[in-house]
């Protein structure tokens, strides 16, 4: 008896370190079939209905049928814990093959020598790398690391054609100061003006900050910011832009709970008509097409922020570019293997999966040569336009240190309840910015 | 009488289980809190440096703030509370008091995740429960977005703590009073005692261990609430509901300083150590138990 109990000890030990083991390396290999394994990891999950995973799904089925030599295992989760498994697997050097993360992250994972640099791949691939649009990659120092899927633009104005019509409005404000009129003639009439959800404070950043900046401090002082050439957060004109967000919840622009309320609420909120507008990225038109009841969808017209007057830099301006979110390959993969991911990448970003990504309402970074746009809605249309007539300037998520990020987010939340001045903010920022 | 061999090998598997999911992340994490960037391994170490951050970081002393004062509102709302309950349910004239404990104690096996949605949806500006029974009473004046002031929304979001976790208080007293021996009981009542008096010169302090454990397991609990202030608020406004666990969360997974967050979770280990001990300090063990 004793020796079973021994025995089955032992077996129970070897079964949780054996666990343990592969937990940590991962999965093998090669299959016994001889087929070169890849894994892939991303957040496109069946319920994502966006054009780049619906073009991704796609593209890896077509993947696996066409190259029987590779063994594609895909491992997809949901985007909020996907962020956190990213990050935990880069902290224990175990990164899938090809897989999704943040631009914000780039330096980091590079410092970390985890990425694969794509210049040689690049090289070797003319025609995928000939269909891509320009400045399409994620580089540091002119190095390709990464693969971003599509275009977007965070800050578009979705606004309700037939509320402003019921406020004497009939078209879009031009001017920054008939924007700030509009909100006050819709408040009065008892409409939320904007319906905002800054309760994960990327919003207030990412959709307002990023093009109200640029529209103050012009496209030159966000690259001097980046390359530590001078620029500084205290400066009159990112100050003055932080004024100018104050001022939107001051005059009574959103609904009163939006700090505690995220974008999905939000939506919510413009969706049952009782708010007049809201502003999003590009993502969201998708989401609109989809869900928005049809009398609120067929009444909704796309802008973009108006023009400040006076600021002397261009005002046909409009945060956007790569999406954030980037494809990349692990480093120190096998010869054999990192061919084999490349393929696979090269399959999820080229024409074929632009052309799905196009016809789905997405803008994809590599050129779209076959689909029919006579599928897209108006307001998709009105966006391929939109971004023909606007410069695309940074979005600040994409481009700054994710701390420094963290510090402006939070101080958004404060500058929009007031308990805190733009002028302070800036100096709280700049102070960051300065450490590190 | 057992030999040591055998004794080993009675305890060896629960002590290499103990080891590898208490010990090993516990080394790992203070091993980490040493370092200054994002990735374990591929940053500098930084030796204490973080530590003295740490000191003087405003946003972790506010975040223990923000436990301090649900730890103390828990005592009162979920310990205090739910001896008075104990008190109400075996008091004589208490009806179906096995009905009032199944109620009382419903919320306790709601996932957290679950009470914080719930409570967003009761504190919804435009569609909340809350809201609209002041609307139905005649209150308009008190509608408001209850999770967006950053002066009161640490009393809101503390109330479904509270609320979820007093039961689980009422069933610990409940047994610890059944322990109580009858005859005690029978005792002070023939000599005269009244309701108050056996509550607080006979049942309480009878139940004087049973509550030093409530309140170990009120204070580490609440030193490390987490999941329901994620649900409700995410930490907001503007950091005002922030408590230490979310802290370090959002500093490892949105800020991406994964030695920082480290570090802060060892700060919140330690003063979570400090507040038992201060309150073991004030509720010394009983000496001599009957």
């Amino acid at each position: 008896m004793r020796q079973i109990v021994r025995s089955a000890s032992v077996l129970v030990l070897i079964a949780i370190v054996g666990a343990t083991a592969a937990f940590a390396s991962g999965t093998g290999e090669a299959t016994d079939a001889g087929a070169t394994e890849v894994t892939l990891a991303h957040y496109f999950v069946d319920a994502d209905t966006s054009a780049q995973a619906i073009a991704t799904r796609a593209m890896v089925d077509t993947f696996q049928q066409t190259r029987p030599d590779i063994d594609v295992v895909v491992d997809a989760i949901g985007h909020d814990s996907y962020e956190e498994r990213i990050l935990v697997l880069a902290a224990g050097n175990e990164l899938p093959d090809v897989f999704r993360f943040r631009a914000s992250t780039l330096g980091d994972f590079v410092a970390g020598g985890l990425l694969q640099p794509l210049d040689e791949l690049l090289a070797a691939t003319p025609q995928f790398a000939d269909n891509r649009l320009p400045n399409s990659f994620r580089t540091i120092d002119s190095v390709a690391w990464g693969v971003p899927m599509n275009a977007l633009s965070t800050s578009l104005v979705y606004y309700n054609q037939e509320i402003f019509a019921e406020v004497g409005i009939d078209r879009f404000p031009e001017t920054w100061a008939e924007f700030e009129d509009a909100i006050v003639r819709l408040r009065e009439a008892g409409h939320i003006p904007i319906a905002m959800g800054n309760r994960a404070p990327w919003l207030g950043q990412s959709c307002y900050l990023s093009t109200i900046a640029v529209r103050y401090t012009g496209d030159a002082w966000f690259q001097s910011i980046l390359d530590r050439d001078g620029a500084a957060f205290t400066d009159r004109p990112f100050v003055a832009a932080l004024e100018a967000m104050q001022n939107l919840a001051e005059i009574g622009a959103f609904n009163d709970d939006f700090l505690s309320i995220d974008n999905t609420a939000m939506r919510r909120l413009y969706y049952t008509g009782r708010a007049a507008m809201f502003i999003e990225g590009s993502w969201a038109l998708e989401q609109l097409e989809a869900n928005a009841p049809p009398e609120v969808r067929d009444a909704t017209g796309i802008a973009v922020l108006p023009a400040i007057s006076g600021t002397g830099v261009p005002q046909n301006t409009m945060s956007g570019g790569p999406s954030a979110w980037t494809w990349g390959i692990s480093a120190g993969l096998s010869a054999e293997r990192l061919q084999a991911a490349w393929d696979l990448m090269v399959a999820i970003n080229g024409s074929e999966s632009a052309n799905i990504m196009a016809a789905n309402g997405g803008v994809p970074l590599t050129r779209a040569d076959d689909f029919d746009p006579s599928e897209l809605s108006d307001r998709q249309l009105r966006f391929l336009e939109i971004l023909e007539e606007y410069t695309i300037t940074p979005i600040y998520d994409a481009h700054l240190n994710a701390a420094l990020i963290e510090t402006i987010n939070n101080g958004i939340q404060e500058l929009l309840l007031g308990t805190v001045t733009p002028e302070a903010l800036a100096q709280t920022i700049q102070a960051h910015y300065a450490r590190l | 009488m057992l030999q040591r061999p055998q004794i080993a090998r009675y305890i060896g598997l629960p002590i290499v289980l103990y080891l590898f999911v208490m010990i090993v992340p516990m080394v790992e994490a203070i091993r980490q809190s040493l370092y200054r960037s994002a990735f374990i391994g591929t940053g500098a170490f930084s030796g204490l440096q973080n530590y003295v951050r740490l000191a003087s970081d405003p946003i972790f002393w506010r975040s223990f703030a923000n436990n301090v004062f649900i730890v103390s509102a828990a005592v009162i709302g979920q310990i205090g509370l739910g001896l008075l309950l104990t008190f109400l349910i075996v008091a004589k004239g208490t009806r179906l008091p096995e009905v009032h404990r199944t109620v009382l104690f419903f919320p306790v096996v709601l996932a957290p995740v679950v009470v914080g949605f719930l409570w967003q949806i009761i504190y919804d500006r435009y569609v909340g429960l809350l809201n609209s029974f002041l609307m139905q009473v005649g209150l308009e004046q008190y509608v408001q977005a209850w999770l967006s002031n950053p002066d009161t929304v640490m009393i809101w979001v503390t109330i479904p703590i509270i609320w979820k976790w007093v039961g689980l208080y009422l069933v610990i007293f409940l047994s610890a009073y059944h322990a109580i021996p009858r005859e005690i009981l029978e005792i002070t009542e023939l000599a005269g005692a009244n309701a108050w008096q056996r509550s607080a010169y006979v049942i309480v302090p009878l139940m004087r261990n049973t509550l030093r454990v409530a309140l170990v397991l009120c204070i580490s609990g609440n030193m490390k609430i987490f999941d329901e202030i994620f649900v409700m608020t995410g930490g907001g406004p503007a950091r005002a509901s922030t408590v230490m666990a979310l802290y370090a969360y959002n500093t490892s997974f949105a800020a991406f300083e994964l030695g920082y967050g480290a570090t802060i979770s060892v700060g919140m280990l330690v003063l979570t150590l400090a507040v038992i001990l201060l309150s073991r300090r004030l509720l010394p063990a009983q000496d001599s138990v009957r």
